[in-house]
């Protein structure tokens, strides 16, 4: 529903994942911002989250545990781009609190109110920039 | 006074997991166990289902590797339907099937395990990671992630997804390989191949290191369970089951592998949502046996592609009593891979369009047996006259290793628990011999029953003593 929002220029590609792989450091490191789009269970509940991962080089700090199969973060993979190709783009977490997670078509009612909020704040983010 | 140390929860595995150790009052190691702490419960909410849909659901069961579940589902929905599915069919999903074995064999290598081989098994925990391995082996997390990518691509290639792809289905794949496709993969191969090569032979050069370990997690005797090719050739789409000794004698060959009921019993134990299968025959628990790389490639007497062929000689000269050679068999395993899916493709026929069998249900059981990353994987489907499941029992790889990871762990805390004192590295040790089966808890979890989720230290008499969190 995102994708279908957000503005198909040259310049952006949307890439739409059921769960952050490893192999996506090869993607990221060719851009220079990544913006990391998600609904999380233990999100605080109001509204969206925008977060700036500019801290992700830390990562001894911020991540207690990785294990980049089931569970790769967007830290774990900027912080392994960095480490791998030593590039560093810039990324930001939006993320807002999911309710429905079963086998389905449709985003939560909740969640799909915030679309429009999500690509307004994703292309606020882009012109920045 | 006698104590438990607890592993909770056990790292870089796929899934939820503890392991208790269990001390005697000299503190020395009487026993350990491996517990799995995730239910999934796949075989209770297929019921009712059209057995159509049973494919795209049990893929549903991992995100690592749901190609292997898509195979045994459609393979078991082949027989409910009485079908023979068209050969080229059958040799696509064996692409796929071998695309998906060399890609989990990557993660597993890559990025479970190799922070031990590169740090040590006593490393600093905070640089023993992929993060770590990034910073100080940056080529080899590289060649990881591309081996994983070019697995992937493939099967998104085929199956239009990474992660739960469709495709496969019952009576056999839902379109046939374009020749853009093809072309495709084939130009992935060569790099891979190569890749491949060059990564075994640098863990061959680091085994020495871990003579110790080597050592301690040969302790377990068991036997060796895999699908088998025509003249004994290694397979992982296809074949009979074949059970091995320890020192390679056939205890079964040939068998039909929608017998495997006739040879195999499961057992719910109460500490854990991983049942135990093991050969009847032997009885529980002497009917211990392992499955995955190391079994599949003790039982094979050839791979049938030139480069695994010449790895899997020198394979052989080893102890494959140690399961730190699972980590050996699976690069060899991704080597083969490549190279199938390379000779599958040479052959022009693999272009053909008649890939799907179509019938109605002809048959009210279906069993489908294909072998997985972690090793043989079992589905067996019982339907009604409407084509809707009413029973649906799963055997997992993981499954299969149960009793022998159980033992592994016992015999690897005592090989280096002395005297109640255990370190890091040590603890790390035990973990080691857990994730040297690869295990993927997320697959394997389907009894009902109550179990603990949390981390003890106790004595013999059950009270806690201290706690070991990692």
């Amino acid at each position: 529903m995102l994708c279908d929002n957000l503005p198909d220029t040259p310049s952006i590609s949307v890439v739409a994942q059921m769960q952050l792989l490893p192999e996506l450091v090869e993607q990221i490191k060719e851009n220079e911002g990544v913006i990391f789009v998600d609904a999380n269970i233990e999100t605080p509940a109001a509204g969206l989250n925008l977060f700036s991962l500019d801290d992700a080089d830390d990562a001894q700090g911020q991540i207690k545990q990785i294990v980049l199969s089931h569970q790769c973060s967007p830290f774990d993979l900027i912080a392994t781009t960095s480490a791998l190709y030593g590039v560093k783009p810039q990324a930001w977490l939006l993320t807002t609190c999911g309710v429905n997670f079963t086998l389905g078509e449709q985003m939560s009612p909740s969640v799909a109110l915030l679309v429009k909020e999500a690509v307004s704040r994703i292309s606020k983010i882009i012109g920045q920039n | 006074m006698s104590k438990t140390i607890v592993i909770d929860p056990v790292t870089r595995i796929e899934g939820h997991a503890k392991i208790t150790i269990h001390l005697d009052d000299g503190g020395e190691v009487q026993n350990a166990f491996f517990h799995v702490t995730q239910l999934r419960g796949f075989e209770k909410f297929a019921e009712g289902r059209p057995f159509a849909e049973m494919p795209s659901l049990m893929s549903r069961i991992c995100g690592i590797c749901p190609v292997s579940h898509l195979i045994a589902s459609a393979k078991a929905c082949d027989m409910l339907m009485a079908v023979q599915i068209p050969p080229v069919a059958a040799q696509l999903r064996r692409i796929i099937n071998l695309a998906q074995i060399a890609q989990s064999h990557a993660l597993s290598f890559f990025y479970l395990s190799c922070p031990d081989f590169v740090f040590g098994m006593d490393g600093d925990p905070k640089q023993r990671n992929i993060v770590g391995l990034a910073q100080n082996m940056p080529e080899l997390i590289r060649d990881g992630i591309h081996l994983r990518k070019t697995g992937q691509t493939i099967i998104e290639l085929l199956g239009d997804k990474k992660i739960h792809p469709g495709w496969v289905v019952a009576g056999g794949v839902n379109k046939p390989l374009s020749k853009t496709h093809r072309q495709e993969i084939q130009a992935m191969l060569p790099d891979a191949i190569a890749i491949a090569e060059k990564n075994l032979q640098w863990f061959i050069e680091q085994m020495p290191r871990f003579a110790e370990e080597i050592s301690a997690f040969a302790k377990v005797e068991s036997m060796y369970m895999s699908l088998q090719g025509k003249d004994g050739k290694l397979e992982t789409y296809d074949g009979s089951l074949c059970l091995t000794d320890s020192s390679g004698n056939a205890v079964v060959s040939g068998l039909a592998s929608e017998d495997y009921g006739s040879i195999i019993e499961e057992k719910i134990t109460p500490n854990s949502y991983l049942k135990s299968p093991y050969y009847k025959p032997h009885g529980f628990p002497k009917g211990m046996y392992r499955v995955g790389p190391l079994a599949r490639l003790h039982n094979a007497q050839s791979c049938g592609t030139p480069r695994a062929d010449k790895a899997l000689t020198q394979f052989k000269q080893l102890n494959s009593r140690s399961s730190f050679y699972y980590h050996y068999a699976r690069l060899i395993e991704i080597l083969y891979a490549f190279e199938k899916i390379e000779q599958i493709l040479a052959n022009e026929s693999i272009l053909d369009d008649h890939v799907r069998a179509h019938a109605s249900p002809n048959a009210y059981e279906g069993f489908g047996v294909a072998e997985a990353p972690r090793g043989t994987l079992m589905h067996h489907y019982k339907i009604d006259k409407n084509g809707l499941i009413t029973y649906a029992d799963l055997v997992i790889a993981t499954g299969h290793n149960n009793l022998a990871m159980n033992s592994e762990i016992t015999e690897t805390a005592r090989f280096f628990i002395k005297n109640e004192k255990f370190t890091e590295g040590i603890l790390n040790r035990v973990e080691a011999a857990i994730r040297a089966y690869d295990p993927c808890l997320s697959c394997s979890t389907h009894a009902f029953g109550q179990m603990p989720l949390h981390i003890e230290l106790r004595s013999s008499a059950g009270t806690l003593l201290d706690d070991a969190k990692r």
